[in-house]
């Protein structure tokens, strides 16, 4: 069976810390895998291997059918998406003009940037420097990134962190709109009780290595 | 090692030995040491070059640890070039730093880009992370090489112009011994110097692959009894 | 998306960043006059010799606070940014060409600024031929934000960036520096300033090259 993301013994050292070790999990197409897990267990640099902005330095793996550290892997790169505890945004432009950014460099139009912000309730705030709006505003605009551009793999670090109850079901339509795509997501994130309310299946991580079922 | 002291101490003699120079006196002996300083620089300097592109190609780590050893080395030598420069510069020129001479005025900016370079590697903790920019700086930076040997033949400058030429050479045959011997030594000096810092790169990497615990395993539950602490303001 | 677009598009981000933050013109170039008036003041009541280093100093300080210009937001830019940037799949070399064209932009209005300071400070001798200086300046701010970008890249995720980069930049900048300093020395004296615009050129050359050729190599470098 292809899977979206194979890993195989995965180990991955920062600066010649370990972080990872013998990390094997796998993620299928229609699926959305929960890794909780405490401070410190390496879940925010396992998302980063997924989203290939890190190398294993040891193990294998291939996400969306490119082997990790390969030279094909920039290819795969536009159909993921992440939103990582730190919103991607620059802060001295505005929430429309950070989307406008992005649009620009996908093809998109000004419309579909501003129909993604309005889609995350932050019409009314487009106007807004990023820097001056609150934690919780900055991830809507980042999830409305990913509403602006549809990843195939979804990746999200600490989904609720930061949005009232109010903004909460965004994460789950982001959910269902990559899985009916054909694609998959992984959330991570220390609140087991959050993620299994998201999740198909929960792997637990603990000191860079994965208990239980993978 | 022991060769390399032997030598270099015969070289010594040899510079010793040579006659001084009618204008410049014995100052002049101080060109056994300048000139085959600069010589294992520029060698080294190349080396460097030469490991960071191998080391694109194979990614094979030896390759980074020659290249930055050598470049380690280069440092060295182009101080010692440097600092004889100036020493014989102040009796002879009247200054010790002759801003109006190029081939000592790009010398000093090669030293800076490879301090540089020695910068990147040592700020970057990531052994592959290190090689991959370390190689780029290394392969860019060799560019200056030519630029300061060649300096004296493309500006009008104090410094001599290069005294072993393809026609011959314009200094005399005893000094000509000399300082030959010494570039001799000094390559030996450069060759001792590698080897050893090729060993201490492996014992290094030696050192780094040893099992480390996971980051994760430092961190514990907090621990939250005994007693409370004073706060601000209290009594 | 081409090349040329996704170029434009990162040109575009950068210099509006600049915009909002007006870094470059309300922090670096007071910064840059202030250093204009501290030679003098420290040189003394020598007005020939304040007016015959004017065009020297002035390349100097275009070096020096040059790299402040073409590292404007660098210290906060945020790693998520980056790695969003990288995820769209913007070809590692359009952003380097994108972000060079951004701080050249920048870089020759901060030099046009920094130049008319100069005149006005110190006097400098008239050059002949002085649209040629202009010439010179692009070349320089061409290069400069080549070097800088590219120290930048080499330098991404390192504690120490901030003064590591300009270690960097400094020598491997000083071939634009005599190149513009000796062009602007034969204007001075009216004489051919041709091979100072091929060393400018050849620099510049250089630079472009090695910057996109390593531009992929150092993004993967930086993940």
């Amino acid at each position: 069976m292809n899977h979206l993301v194979e890993l195989h013994d995965v180990d991955v050292a920062v600066d010649l810390v370990p972080i990872i070790s013998a990390v094997s999990l796998h993620v299928d197409q229609g699926e959305c895998v929960g890794i909780q897990g405490p401070n410190g267990a390496g879940k925010t640099t396992l998302l980063r291997v997924i989203a290939t902005l890190l190398a294993p330095t040891g193990g294998s793996g291939s996400v969306l059918g490119v082997e990790l550290g390969s030279k094909e892997v920039p290819s795969v790169r536009p159909q993921i998406g992440l939103a990582g505890h730190l919103p991607a945004l620059a802060g001295p432009l505005t929430l429309i003009e950070n989307l406008l950014v992005v649009a620009r460099l996908t093809g998109r139009t000004k419309d579909d940037a501003a129909a993604a912000l309005a889609r995350v309730g932050l019409a009314g705030a487009a106007g807004r420097a990023a820097d001056r709006c609150s934690h919780g505003m900055r991830r809507r605009t980042d999830l409305a990134r990913l509403f602006l551009v549809p990843p195939r793999l979804l990746l999200l670090d600490e989904p609720q962190a930061g949005l009232d109850s109010s903004a909460q079901p965004m994460v789950e339509e982001l959910i269902r709109q990559v899985r009916s795509g054909g694609g998959g997501a992984v959330l991570v994130s220390h609140d087991a009780s959050g993620l299994s309310g998201l999740a198909d299946r929960m792997l637990t991580l603990r000191s860079g290595a994965l208990e239980g079922a993978t | 090692m022991a060769l390399a002291g032997l030598v270099s101490a015969i070289g010594v003699w040899l510079a010793y030995s040579t006659p001084p120079d009618a204008l410049q006196r014995t100052y002049a002996r101080i060109i056994n040491i300048h000139a085959p300083a600069m010589w294992v620089a520029f060698l080294a300097f190349g080396v460097t070059a030469l490991g960071s592109i191998v080391w694109r190609f194979t990614r094979n780590r030896r390759w980074d640890h020659l290249a930055g050893a050598s470049a380690e080395i280069g440092v060295l030598f182009t101080v010692i070039g440097l600092v004889t420069g100036m020493i014989w510069g102040k009796p002879v020129w009247g200054v010790y730093f002759d801003w109006a001479d190029p081939r000592m005025a790009s010398t000093a900016v090669l030293l800076l880009v490879y301090v540089g370079y020695l910068a990147l590697r040592r700020a970057t903790i990531d052994p592959e992370k290190r090689a991959s920019r370390a190689s780029i700086l290394g392969i860019v930076a060799v560019i200056q090489v030519p630029l300061v040997y060649f300096s004296v033949n493309l500006m009008r400058s104090l410094h001599q112009t290069q005294s072993i030429r393809p026609g011959g050479s314009t200094i005399h045959p005893t000094m000509l011994r000399a300082m030959l011997f010494n570039l001799g030594a000094f390559t030996l000096v450069y060759v001792a110097l590698m080897s050893a810092r090729m060993v201490v790169a492996r014992l290094e990497d030696a050192r780094d692959a040893r099992q480390v615990s996971a980051a994760g395993s430092a961190v514990l539950p907090p621990n939250l009894g005994g007693p409370s602490l004073r706060g601000i303001g209290d009594g | 998306m081409t090349f040329w677009r996704q170029v434009r598009a990162i040109t575009s981000y950068e210099l509006l960043i600049e915009r909002r933050s007006g870094e470059t013109w309300s922090i670096i170039t007071p910064f840059a006059a202030a250093a204009l008036m501290t030679i003098p003041l420290a040189i003394g009541i020598n007005l020939p010799l304040i007016s015959s280093i004017g065009w020297p100093i002035f390349w100097s300080i275009a070096l020096l606070f040059g790299m402040q210009v073409a590292w404007r937001h660098v210290s906060g830019e945020r790693n998520a940014m980056r790695d969003a940037i990288t995820l769209l799949g913007v070809d590692p070399a359009a952003r380097f060409t994108g972000r060079v064209v951004a701080s050249g932009v920048l870089l020759s209005g901060f030099m046009l600024v920094i130049g008319v300071l100069t005149v006005f400070l110190y006097t400098p001798d008239e050059l002949n031929r002085w649209p040629w200086l202009i010439v010179v300046g692009l070349l320089f701010a061409a290069g400069l934000a080549q070097l800088a970008t590219l120290a930048s890249d080499l330098t991404i995720g390192l504690g120490a960036r901030s003064s590591l980069a300009p270690l960097l930049v400094a020598p491997l900048a000083l071939p634009l520096l005599i190149g513009a300093a000796q062009a602007t020395d034969s204007l001075l004296r009216s004489a051919g300033i041709l091979p100072w615009l091929l060393t400018l050129v050849l620099a510049n050359l250089l630079l472009a090259i090695v910057g996109v050729l390593t531009a992929r190599p150092l993004q993967e470098a930086a993940t």
